[in-house]
């Protein structure tokens, strides 16, 4: 009744492990980012929304700062992926 | 605000719409088998499924309700650009492969996987009609909301024809079709949004003639029914009057009137400087007559590039703990709750290994990322560009196209309309699957051949389109971003949590995954219908008076999701526990 609709590849499992590995520990340094971000939202208002970088505020500086480390992240991963594999 | 409708934009919208079903015809006679149904044969290449993530991803909540977040309440929209993009990175780095790895057509093939439960089959399966039926929601208000300009359509007719022709697409042919509108869609939003950014920024600032507005523009009922603004019939004839647009720009930093054309830091730069007549919206009863007041307000530009304007976020600014509970629990919300949507999850396998997952995600994130961007400036752009209706936030886009160019703004709707479409679309189809794959298959355990099942999934999809239609009618006029927020917290608190769980502690066993999905949906759910936010907006109660402190329920009911799991899975036989995934 249910045919799987692709599984063509069959990688060995430390291939698979490691990868997960480094998916875990880039997750983990992202969140740290992502986090700092939230708390100081959160905790340090008055500081982060007065601070400015170039005419910034601080708020739109680390906003585009995550969203330029989430294509890094990403890419970095896609490399080691590919390289470690 | 009453608008003229746009002979130009009904064109573009019907080629629009005709262009989308014609595929979906043409590409449903191609596709035949349940495979070919439920996951497009495995068969899209990486980069187009990237670019459909992004189409499926790129909601009416994104568009609409972002863009006109920022329009009136400036950085607090953007917070959403940045937890709905963190998100890709949960699903990139821990859930894609394995995901892939492990299922073939729905989110509980994977999670059952181990286990060949129907138990952990049905929970999945009513988590993900939950989590899609709740999703649905903000994309109905989306479409309602937008064919009032486009079409000149009452709200509930655009609810209506919305439904109907994304029950007819998702009928004709499945995953198949979703994925080339949703890839086209994807590509196509992203390529207008770049447009509408440039020509924002080449516009730049300008300080608007006349001065600002002290009064109010109240909308009051006549006896008849009737609506009146300032007590002159509201309408668009010689002896009518409408309601006025706002964003409008009173100062410019060093008394200048123009900037000319602008770079995108200068651009923010100007913005900072510059103070803007918006407006705040007051609902209130007269007598037993309700009355709706658009007062003037007026902000400075740097105090909208901080978060804490609207009333979601406005808790940053206090010092009490609730308020900021219920910020972080939405951020969390948007961070885990990606990775744990139905339609996006399905996605994993219409591609043919564990790499093109891998790759589309990629491409995925670069598409969205780079769109989140540019919504800062269209909604910044729509901030200043004198066209905002004080009395639907979602039509900030559109009305910032339509300042620039009658086309533009013809084919920026077309393309939210198609937004929509794509989003639905989606929703219904991994709504459908589970029903027929989760529930007929595996929990009734009914033998079905190909046809059958795709009988049973297009059945169930017309019911959940039905289901759609009726919900939008009900939140009319919440906003679509709010709402989008709820159905994040709910799937990332039934689904995130098991799947995690699974991945990484080898204890883990079916009953600890069954729980936790059914706890962590059900938590949420309850959590939302007892919320103040509920209670103001849907029950029209007071808010003081809601049975929990604050709206979002992620920051409680995602934890206690994992909790149940490994409280249920300590406690129940070993010998249900999983077998090692690696």
């Amino acid at each position: 009744m249910h045919h799987p609709a692709n599984s063509t590849e069959h990688e060995p499992d430390h291939v698979i492990a490691r990868r997960q590995k480094i998916g875990v520990i880039l997750l983990l340094l992202f969140t740290l980012a992502y986090a700092g971000f939230i708390g100081l939202c959160a905790f340090a208002y008055d500081w982060i929304s007065k601070t400015k970088i170039s005419g910034i505020p601080l708020t739109v500086a680390y906003g585009f700062g995550l969203l330029f480390l989430s294509l890094v992240v990403a890419m970095l991963y896609g490399l080691l992926s590919r390289t470690r594999s | 605000m009453i608008y003229t409708p746009s002979s130009l934009a009904v064109v573009v919208f019907l080629l629009m719409v005709i262009g989308t079903v014609a595929l979906s015809f043409y590409l449903g006679s191609k596709a035949k088998s349940s495979a070919g149904y439920f996951a497009a044969g495995g068969g899209i290449h990486w980069f187009v499924n990237g670019i459909a993530f992004a189409g499926d991803y790129l909601s009416a909540a994104s568009f609409l309700g972002i863009c006109g977040m920022v329009a009136f309440f400036g950085f607090d929209g953007f917070l959403y650009s940045i937890g709905f993009l963190a998100g890709w990175l949960v699903a990139l780095l821990v859930i894609a492969e394995p995901l892939k790895r492990l299922g073939k057509y729905t989110f509980a093939d994977a999670l059952a996987s181990n286990f060949q439960s129907t138990g952990i089959r049905s929970a999945a399966g009513f988590s993900t009609l939950v989590v899609s039926i709740v999703y649905l929601i903000p994309q109905m208000v989306g479409a309602g909301a937008l064919v009032k300009p486009l079409l000149g359509l009452q709200y509930w007719q655009g609810v209506v024809l919305v439904g109907s022709i994304v029950v007819v697409i998702v009928v004709t042919a499945g995953m198949v079709s979703t994925t080339y509108v949703q890839f086209l869609k994807g590509g196509l939003l992203v390529l207008f949004s770049l447009i509408l950014t440039i020509l924002v920024l080449a516009r730049g600032i300008q300080v608007a003639p006349g001065v600002a507005r002290t009064q109010p523009q109240r909308i009051t009922v006549a006896f008849d029914g009737s609506k009146l603004i300032d007590g002159i019939p509201l309408g668009l004839k010689s002896d009518q009057k409408n309601v006025e647009p706002v964003g409008r720009v009173l100062e410019l930093s060093n008394g200048k009137t123009s900037t000319g054309p602008l770079g995108p830091i200068r651009f923010l730069n100007e913005l900072s400087g510059a103070r803007v007549e918006l407006s705040q919206t007051n609902k209130k009863t007269e007598g037993d007559k309700p009355v709706i007041e658009y007062a003037p307000r007026v902000v400075q530009g740097s105090d909208m590039m901080s978060p804490g304007n609207h009333p979601t976020f406005k808790g940053i600014r206090q010092k009490e703990w609730y308020p900021k509970l219920d910020f972080m629990s939405l951020m969390l919300a948007l961070f885990a709750g990606t990775a744990s949507l139905p339609h996006i999850l399905i996605r994993y396998y219409t591609v043919k290994d564990q790499a093109s997952a891998r790759k589309s995600t990629i491409v995925g994130i670069a598409a969205i990322g780079f769109f989140y961007l540019l919504t800062l400036y269209i909604g910044f752009g729509a901030m200043v560009s004198g066209a905002l209706d004080p009395s639907d936030s979602n039509m900030a886009a559109p009305l910032l196209a339509k300042s620039f160019s009658e086309l533009l703004f013809a084919a920026i709707s077309a393309i939210a309309f198609t937004t929509v479409l794509g989003t639905v679309s989606g929703l219904i189809v991994a709504a459908g699957g589970c029903v027929a794959h989760d529930f007929v298959a595996g929990m009734l355990g009914m033998q079905l051949n190909d046809q059958q099942l795709i009988r049973v999934a297009k059945i169930a999809s017309m019911v959940v389109g039905a289901l759609a239609i009726l919900a939008g009618l009900a939140f009319e006029g919440m906003n679509v971003t709010y709402l989008v927020g709820w159905a994040f917290a709910i799937a990332a608190s039934a689904n995130l949590p098991a799947l995690l769980m699974l991945l990484f502690y080898k204890g883990t066993t079916k009953q600890g995954v069954i729980w936790g999905v059914l706890i962590g949906t059900i938590s949420s759910v309850l959590w939302i219908a007892l919320c103040p936010e509920m209670y103001k907006s849907l029950y029209g109660l007071d808010p003081k008076e809601a049975l929990v402190p604050f709206s979002q329920p992620g920051i409680v009911t995602i934890p206690l999701s994992f909790i149940v799991i490994l409280l249920v899975s300590m406690f129940t036989s070993t010998e249900h526990r999983q077998p090692s995934i690696d």
